[in-house]
Order: structure tokens, then sequence, then C-alpha cells
């Protein structure tokens, strides 16, 4: 602890913001404290502890077990695909599920489970993009509400009230229709459709942070309005953002396949989960396969999300944590 | 002598339309500098209230605030950063008015980083130098609020308030956060500390033991009404309203056989009144 008594060259050099850090984590702490992947990854590490551990409840570790599997299929799943997911083979068109065929064929006589394999990559990394893009847009936007003028933040606000007059279903459609399709187009689409509703709510964990008293000790020893947000706010808010945006990963996952099912999305050839499950439509009756293993496989991953997040909900929220 | 804060009829509503609350009715007085102004009165007698007024928390309705010549309700840039570095604060719940994200050393370098143009290692000694005059050690500099008792943080808090050398200090209930154990010698800190730096101090209580202790003058509130203002000795010797009167009544002292005696007259009063 000397080292702090006796400030060194080193010290000095570094910046403003530095000072008074524990030994060793002076980086790593300085980060956290600000908006930094460093800092989402601690945030997220934290939410995460103790899912693995001998305490967790069934259910988290049923879930941690479920997404786990799920973002290996899609890392892996591509290359442990029994047949290729593109190529049509008329002859075997529409097979059940059978030893070759685990889960049977399409209409154009594709393995059904290597589709599956393959399709978990997008359909995830879309979903979490969304998540990912519409909380740093919420985050961007309440900031900027809450630093603003109080006729910004109202004008912000009401811009945020019609958005999501709305329903995000539609609106995302329409978008995704114009901007031609791709998952690209999809990802901005829905973007576009969900960032007022995680502004709203971004903008309400930010006012009752605000409302704390060392926010207001801050403020009465003269730190400035944007101090205040990077300093204090931010920091003791994004656990909350977290919470947030784990528990919109599933519910993201479900409109993303709805408005793949609406023929919104990655083009025909590709294999996505909602895609899959329109393709099979027209052989419900004769053909249960084509259309039950995806969805089967989209309900699994919405349902396993939404425990996930509602187990980091459990760790990290505030009004939550124990006292 | 002038004052070096004035609070002049000063109001403040809450709420709107049928359902207004005047917290703050028409308060004035004013600390001079080098005294202890006490400010006392039950829960919900206006006395935060008016402090938090005083210090932009809240926005009154009426009236005039004024620091050292300054309009608390017009001020330029200058003066605002003027009057941020020379009136400073201390909250009345130590576990919440600590950032818990900062670490004790970055929390009360804060006012320094803000209010002066010292250098990171300048810094440093004048955030330790403060921390040991409130009884810290330079080791608890990288530690965060959670490893500190309600004591050690009122401490903090404490350092964090003077650390820029401030001309006035609010204390808005300081100790009643606080172990009774405690309590004393967050008192005895904060009286040192006026003494020492010659502060000009505001502070708020709902205790008049407390209160004693440590103020020159004191001005009583009731229901956002000041009732009565004066000297220390003046106030408890010859208590004019009858609010004062009973909050005096309410002190319990430190001879049992005095509390005892107190005891059976009050109670022989009621039993008279209803009889």
């Amino acid at each position: 602890m000397t080292s702090l008594l006796e400030p060194t060259a080193e010290a000095e050099r570094e910046s403003v913001d530095a000072d008074f850090v524990p030994a060793g984590t002076r980086g790593y702490r300085k980060v956290n404290e600000w908006l930094t992947p460093a800092g989402l990854g601690a945030g997220i590490s934290r939410g995460l502890r103790g899912l693995f551990g001998r305490r967790a409840p069934i259910v988290d570790r049923v879930a941690i077990v479920i997404t786990a599997l799920l973002v290996l299929i899609a890392i892996v799943g591509p290359f442990i695909a029994p047949y290729d997911p593109y190529l049509a083979q008329p002859v075997d068109s529409l097979l059940p599920p059978s030893a070759a065929h685990w889960m049977g064929t399409d209409d154009a006589g594709r393995d059904v489970l290597s589709r599956l394999l393959t399709g978990a990559g997008t359909t995830l990394l879309a979903a979490i993009a969304v998540v990912v893009l519409t909380t740093v847009v919420g985050v961007v936007v309440a900031s900027i509400a809450a630093l603003a003028p109080r006729a910004v933040d109202t004008v912000i606000m009401r811009i945020c009230d019609i958005a999501m007059a709305l329903p995000a279903m539609v609106l995302a459609l329409g978008i995704a229709a114009a901007l031609g399709p791709s998952l690209g187009s999809v990802v901005v689409a829905m973007v576009i459709a969900m960032w007022p509703g995680t502004t709203r709510l971004v903008r309400g964990i930010l006012r009752v942070t605000m409302s704390s008293a060392y926010v207001e000790s801050a403020r009465v020893t003269g730190v400035s309005r944007f101090g205040l947000l990077a300093r204090h706010v931010l920091p003791n808010s994004m656990d909350s953002v977290y919470v947030q945006a784990s528990m919109e990963i599933s519910g993201t996952i479900v409109l993303m396949a709805g408005l793949a099912y609406l023929g919104v999305g990655a083009p025909p050839p590709s294999a996505d989960w909602g895609a899959m499950v329109a393709q099979g439509r027209e052989y419900i009756t004769t053909a249960w396969w084509v259309t039950t293993f995806p969805g089967l496989a989209i309900t699994i991953a919405a349902i396993a999300f939404g425990l996930l997040g509602d187990a980091i909900r459990v760790r990290l929220d505030p009004s939550l944590r124990r006292r | 002598m002038s004052a070096l804060l004035t609070v002049d009829s000063l109001v403040k509503r809450f709420g709107s339309g049928n359902r207004t609350h005047t917290a703050v009715d028409k308060v004035s007085f004013e600390l001079f500098p080098g005294e202890v102004l006490g400010i006392v009165g039950e829960s919900g007698s206006g006395k935060s209230t008016t402090v938090r007024c005083l210090m932009g928390l809240e926005r009154p309705e009426s009236g005039d605030l004024r620091y050292d010549g300054i309009n608390l309700r017009r001020m330029t840039f200058a003066q605002q950063r003027r009057f941020r570095s020379e009136v400073q604060m201390v909250f009345q719940d130590p576990y919440s008015s600590l950032n818990p994200r900062m670490t004790i050393g970055r929390i009360v370098a804060e006012p320094l980083r803000v209010n002066t143009k010292l250098s990171a290692a300048a810094r440093r000694d004048r955030v330790v130098e403060m921390l040991e005059l409130v009884g810290l050690e330079a080791r608890h500099l990288a530690r965060y609020p959670r490893s500190f008792s309600g004591g050690q943080r009122q401490r903090i808090a404490i350092a964090r308030a003077l650390v820029s050398g401030p001309r006035v200090l609010v204390c808005d209930e300081p100790v009643s956060a606080l172990d009774v154990s405690v309590q004393a010698q967050v008192l005895n800190l904060l009286k040192d500390m006026q003494e020492k730096l010659s502060l000009s101090v505001l502070f708020i209580a709902h205790d008049l033991a407390v209160v004693r202790y440590l103020c020159d003058r004191l001005v009583i509130m009731q229901n956002g009404v000041a009732v009565e203002q004066g000297t220390r000795d003046e106030v408890y010797d010859h208590p004019a309203h009858p609010y004062t009167q009973a909050l005096l009544e309410a002190v319990p002292r430190a001879d049992p056989a005095g509390e005892r005696m107190r005891r059976q007259q009050r109670r022989a009063l009621i039993e008279a009144r209803t009889a």
C-alpha cells in the first residue's frame, strides 16, 4: 500500500481518473466503472456467478446447461451436421425420421437435423445482436435524455411513445421488407422497432439511480451533469440494464422467428429456424417433422434464454438483492 | 457582522392542485461566519427540505437564498462553482451517500478533482491527510464503502465534505442513522473539525440533546414554520413556544432520580388534565 502514498512517475502519467484504485487492478477497475467491454464482462460475470455452484437452483442449472448447449451447437453445428444442409435431393423429399435422417427430410430432400444445426448460429447470433444493439442505442439515447434539458427529454420520450404505439412486429415487418431480404435488414428492423421500449426502460433505471443519495452528494459537491452520469449514474445502473437485456433475448428469438416465418429474414436457401417452420407449413398434415423440430428448437431456445435471464435477474437486480 | 448564508421567507410546496403540501412555509434565518446553527424539529417539520432547497436539490417556490452575496437562485457559472466548492454537505444516511462503485480514495478525492486544479499526487496527499484527520488510515484508500461500518462511513462523508476546504458545512442529521455509541464519536469529530477549521455549520437534528452539545444558535421548526429562534441558552432556559417546551420536555435527563421525578410530575399532570 505504500505505493499509494508515494506516487511514482508512472502513477503521475496515468489519467486523472486513475487514482486510488486497488493495487494490481488499476486498469481493470478503471474500465469497469465505465462502459467498456471489460466493464460489461464484469457485470455479466457477476450475474452468472453461482449459476454453476452446488447451491444453484435446479431450474437455473437446467437453463445454463441448455443455453450452453445451444451456444455450442451454434458454434460447432455446421461442422457436425451429418448432411449438406443446402443440398437438395428431390429423391429423398419428405422422408420421415429414421436412422439415416433423425429428424426426417424436408420437401427438397434436405436433412432437417443438419439444417437445424446449421441454422442455430444465425438464429441465436441475430437475436443476441439485436439485443446488444438495442441496449446500446437505448443506453445512449436515455443518457442523452438524462443530460439534456427537460424539453429534450420530453421530446425523446414522446417519440418513444409514438414508436411504441405501433406493434413491434408490424413495424419490424415493414422496415425489414423495405430494406430487402437479408439477415442484416431484419436485425436493423428489429433494432428500430425495439429501441423505444428499451430507451424508456433504461431512462427509468437511470432516473432511479439519479435520485440516490450518493448521486445527490456528488451533485452538491459540484460534479457536472456529465460527470454525474459517467461516474455515478451509469456504473450503478448497468446491472439493471444487463438484467433488462438478458430478459429480452428470448422475446427477440421468438419475434425474429415470427418474422422469418412471415418470409422476412435470411433469404430462402439459408437455414433459419423460423424460415424452416414456414417452409414446412404446407406439409404439416403429411410431414409433421419438417415444422415440428425447428418449432421445438425455437421453443426450447426461448424458454432457456428466458430462464437464464431470470436467473441473472435474481443475482443482479438491485431491487431483489439481499441487504 | 454580515451573514454568510441567508434564507429569507423560503417557501417550498410539494404536489399540485388540491393535494398541495407546504413543506416549508416562509422560513427565514441567517448563518453567521464561524457559528454553528442548529435547525431542530420532528420528522416532517421541513428542516431537511429547507436545506435541500439551499443546496439546490429542490426547487423552491419562492424566497431568497443568498450565500456571501450570491443569489443562489440566479447564479452565474463562476458563482455556482464558488458556491459548490465553498459549501459542502454531509448526508443523513452514510449507507447510501457513498457511491458503492468507487473506492474511498476516489470518493474523498472527488471534490478536489472537480473544484481544484491539484495534480493527482497532490490530491492523494490531501486525501490521505484528510482521512487521517477524521481517524481513518491511508491503507483504507483502495477499499470500497461496503467494507466500512456506519460510523466509519460517516467519517468518510465528513472527510469528503471537508477535503476541499469549504467555509460552510451543512449537516443533515449526520448522526441519526448511527448507533448511539458511534453518534458521540461523530459529533466530537464534527465539533473538533468546526473548531480546527473555523467552519460555519448548519446542523439539522431532531434531537435537542445532540444540538445542545454543538450549536451556538437554534431554529426550531414545526410543520414547515420556524416557530422559534435564538441562542442556545435562550432557547434551552426560556423556551417561548409551546412546541419548543414540548421538545425540551422530551429530552431524557442523565440523572435517574431526577428523570423519575419528572416522569411522575408529567403523569400527575396528565391525570389532572383527564380527571
